[in-house]
């Protein structure tokens, strides 16, 4: 049974993607290819970044599907399907939490390197927020405002919270 | 508590302790560097780490762990080191003992436990980047802070990233 704190945290790192998909969605193609000193790329490449490496996480922790255009990919893909990403990845990691059964499973990545299954959902959620921050620099750069993306308003979001908090 | 979220909170001070450790290294200049759109100074955002996650204590457990962090009143290094420690240690804690659904009212307005824990990862997450972007972008090293370094330095994984 998954914790309902560790939930929390994975739907709102679900959450804040879908938010900041949406966001760039309106973005012209030009616009997405802005990109700021210090961080990881342009804005299309960290979105894909953020749902690929996901989307590899997830085939670490369940060997199921490869994640999507190679690692890493050569090719953008369009915001809507990675939208579609997204939205699988979220699903796909609320089960692996739901039937995880034992914390400790040793798991081997793609390099050989052996890594709890725990350190990977840490990772997990560690890699969204650090690459959507990417984002919200690269659009302050740029003098736009970006979408707001706290638990704060993912707790308003679903209805659990009123707070509107720093 | 999930070993899950266990682990994601040691993460989360872990990280913040790191990059404190490695800031320090660098002198008193490098913490006035700034990068664009990103949150303030290098300091500034080291500050408003440690600071919010006293205050998102405070908020569930009515404790303010260690001298109030304010934003008009610079702390050296060190303080915030001790600080994230005590706030570190408390949230995990709390997520272990507590309720994600207990309702709390800062301020007059509602919210949970849960929420207020995820905005505590989230919110270091974020500025953590902000921290190593501002490096970054002022071509200054930059503290490797993600879970595979977390793991390897519990001794728990032999990944470094990959």
């Amino acid at each position: 049974m998954t914790d309902l704190m560790l939930l929390r945290a994975i739907r709102h790192n679900s959450w804040a993607n879908l938010e900041m998909l949406a966001f760039c969605s309106k973005m012209s193609a030009s616009q997405l290819e802005w990109t700021a000193s210090g961080v990881y790329g342009t804005i299309h490449a960290t979105l894909q970044h953020i749902l690929t490496a996901e989307a590899g996480y997830l085939h670490s922790l369940t060997g199921g599907e490869l994640p999507p255009g190679g690692r890493p990919p050569e090719t953008l893909m369009p915001l809507d399907r990675l939208a579609d990403l997204a939205r699988s990845n979220a699903e796909r990691i609320e089960k692996v939490l739901a039937n995880e059964t034992d914390p400790d499973r040793k798991i081997t990545r793609p390099s050989g390197a052996i890594v709890p299954g725990t350190i990977i959902v840490t990772q997990y959620i560690h890699h969204g927020s650090d690459h959507r921050a990417h984002i919200g620099t690269i659009l302050g750069a740029h003098s736009v405002e970006g979408p707001n993306l706290d638990a704060w308003a993912f707790g308003r979001a679903i209805g659990v919270s009123t707070a509107a908090l720093r | 508590m999930t070993a899950a979220l266990d682990h994601v909170l040691r993460h989360n001070a872990w990280a913040t302790k790191t990059l404190l450790t490695h800031c320090a290294a660098l002198g008193a200049e490098a913490l006035e560097l700034h990068a664009g759109g990103t949150y303030g100074t290098l300091y500034g955002t080291l500050q408003h780490i440690v600071g919010a996650e006293q205050w998102y204590i405070s908020l569930l457990t009515d404790d303010v762990l260690g001298p109030r962090i304010r934003k008009t009143e610079r702390r050296t290094l060190d303080e915030l080191v001790a600080v994230a420690a005590m706030t570190g240690r408390r949230a995990i804690e709390v997520a272990a003992n507590d309720d994600a659904e207990r309702v709390i009212t800062p301020g007059g307005e509602q919210t949970t436990v849960g929420v207020v824990l995820a905005q505590l990862v989230h919110h270091a997450n974020e500025h953590r980047a902000h921290a190593t972007t501002i490096l970054g972008a002022n071509g200054r090293p930059t503290p490797k802070i993600g879970a595979w370094t977390y793991g390897l330095a519990s001794g728990i994984s032999n990944i470094d990233g990959d």
